[in-house]
């Protein structure tokens, strides 16, 4: 009993956003109630009433659960663990804009004596360096 | 909210519509006349499920999607499409009201013995409903969550179980004659039938041009996890117990231990199992509700979810009451309603495409 409450208390820390810390407030509540009286046949039905209330939300016509479900592996790159902000050339598809690239390719940076040289490829940084 | 679902996401529904009862109720049916040769009944029942999906995907690539009765009715007659329609629907009460049995049957047994199955048919059909209400792109979405989640729970039951793994169960290989193989392999071969949902899913296809890998995809899924769950089974306790186990493939959990502190895993795995059995109802449902809606050509089907379910807890209540009369349909019954509209009304299906093209070619060289 201890380790479990525990463990829930340390899991709360996972959850940044206050908005949605309150919400899951609320549903904790009511998984408490439905646990107390069905056990964990119980929590598994309110887990999936929860799950399909959220697969079937859509947010301006993105799939809330995007891009875990349905699931859009490119656009894995900041769910799970997060590649390098350089690496993230492309916007995840959604119906909201038409720019679908974030930014210019090949921003990863170089060592000193390249950037010093940079290969044509490279853009050249742009509102930096002596005036 | 009935969006089109991808080729991938159709794949991981049909696993969930026959893994997750066939994993319950299969092992024993099997192991009666295979022993430690029901591998090779699976195997054989791959092949024919294979067959069926081809035949399958061939009636929803002629029809490309458009929905099953009526593509019947404009190749034969509206009349032929409503009869069709009554008694597909009569078949897809009775299956639903089955595995809506066979799921408050193993809860009763397993986890909540004392509640009374009244209230847990009341709980799950409500539950089911408000996700075929969501439609079938969400119950979709959640089943690919669900699938995902064999990727922690397959390592875990192979190293929990390595140590109890003993090769010499499986032995004298080939010992049972091929009737006695044939035999075992009858009742999966009903399950993996069941891949002829997608008659009825095909206008919810992105792509119904790939019914056939969609079926095939599944069924090869479906075909590997039962195989690896009947080989473990018999390798830790040998075909005898087997026999007469309940439900062989969760005792074999229940004694999976890592080291010396992770053990008395079954709850975990029954909480899975629990999971995918509702997605294979709302599945059903959702199945019957389209059939239904075929069938009477309603424009929308939501207001009618409700009834069709309690038709099916009816059903669930009073005619199955028994479990031993279940086992007795699924032993022995199931083949032959299974074989009739999974098989045969697909086949016909083909076969009436094939005839109307003949036909319609006839009637073009006569012109």
């Amino acid at each position: 009993m201890v380790i479990v409450v525990s463990f829930t208390a340390i899991s709360n820390f996972v959850i940044p956003s206050l908005a949605i810390a309150n919400s899951i407030r609320l549903i904790r509540f009511v998984m408490m109630f439905i646990a107390a009286s069905l056990g964990l046949f119980g929590i598994m039905s309110f887990l999936m009433v929860l799950l399909i209330h959220m697969a079937g939300l859509r947010s301006f016509g993105v799939p809330y659960l995007s891009p875990v479900a349905p699931m859009i592996p490119r656009y894995l790159k900041d769910i799970f663990i997060r590649v390098p902000l350089w690496s993230m050339n492309m916007r995840p598809k959604t119906n909201l804009g038409k720019e679908t690239r974030r930014q210019a390719p090949n921003q990863k940076p170089q060592p000193v004596e390249n950037a010093a040289n940079p290969s044509p490829a490279q853009p050249k940084p742009q509102g930096e360096g002596p005036a | 909210m009935n969006g089109k679902i991808g080729t991938t996401q159709a794949a991981m529904l049909v696993v969930n519509t026959i893994l997750p009862t066939a994993t319950v109720v299969l092992p024993i049916i099997i192991s009666t006349y295979a022993e430690q040769d029901a591998p090779l009944a699976i195997i054989m029942s791959t092949a024919a499920g294979l067959l069926i999906a081809w035949i399958v995907g061939a009636v929803i690539q002629n029809s490309n999607g458009a929905p099953f009765l009526e593509w019947v009715g404009e190749k034969s007659s509206p009349v032929v499409a409503v009869i069709l329609g009554l008694l597909m629907l009569q078949f897809y009460l009775d299956t639903t009201a089955t595995i809506l049995r066979e799921f408050v049957n193993f809860v009763k047994d397993n986890v909540l013995i004392n509640t009374p199955v009244t209230v847990l048919v009341i709980l799950i059909l409500f539950i089911t409903i408000y996700m075929v209400r969501q439609g079938l792109e969400a119950i979709a979405r959640v089943n690919s969550l669900v699938i995902l989640l064999y990727l922690f729970f397959v390592p875990l039951y192979l190293f929990g179980l390595y140590n109890d793994l003993n090769v010499h169960h499986l032995l004298p290989m080939f010992d049972h004659n091929l009737a006695e193989i044939t035999l075992a392999s009858l009742t999966p071969t009903a399950w993996m039938s069941e891949v002829a949902v997608l008659l009825f899913l095909a206008p919810y296809l992105q792509y119904p041009q790939r019914a056939k890998i969609i079926g095939w995809t599944g069924l090869l899924f479906v075909s590997a996890l039962m195989m690896f769950s009947l080989i473990t089974a018999l390798m830790v306790f040998g075909p005898e117990f087997i026999k007469l186990s309940s439900y062989p493939g969760f005792a074999t959990i229940s004694i999976l231990r890592i080291g010396r502190f992770i053990e008395k895993l079954d709850i975990l795995f029954i909480s899975y199992w629990v999971l995918s059995i509702y997605l294979k109802f709302a599945i059903f449902l959702f199945v019957t509700v389209e059939c239904f809606k075929q069938t009477f050509r309603v424009s929308s089907s939501r207001p009618f979810i409700g009834a069709l379910g309690l038709i099916i807890a009816l059903e669930c209540l009073f005619s199955w009451k028994s479990s031993a009369k279940l086992n007795v349909y699924n032993e022995e019954g199931r083949f032959v309603v299974f074989f009739l509209f999974n098989v045969l009304v697909p086949l016909g299906a083909v076969l009436l495409n094939r005839l109307h093209k003949a036909r319609s070619k006839r009637k073009g060289l006569e012109t």
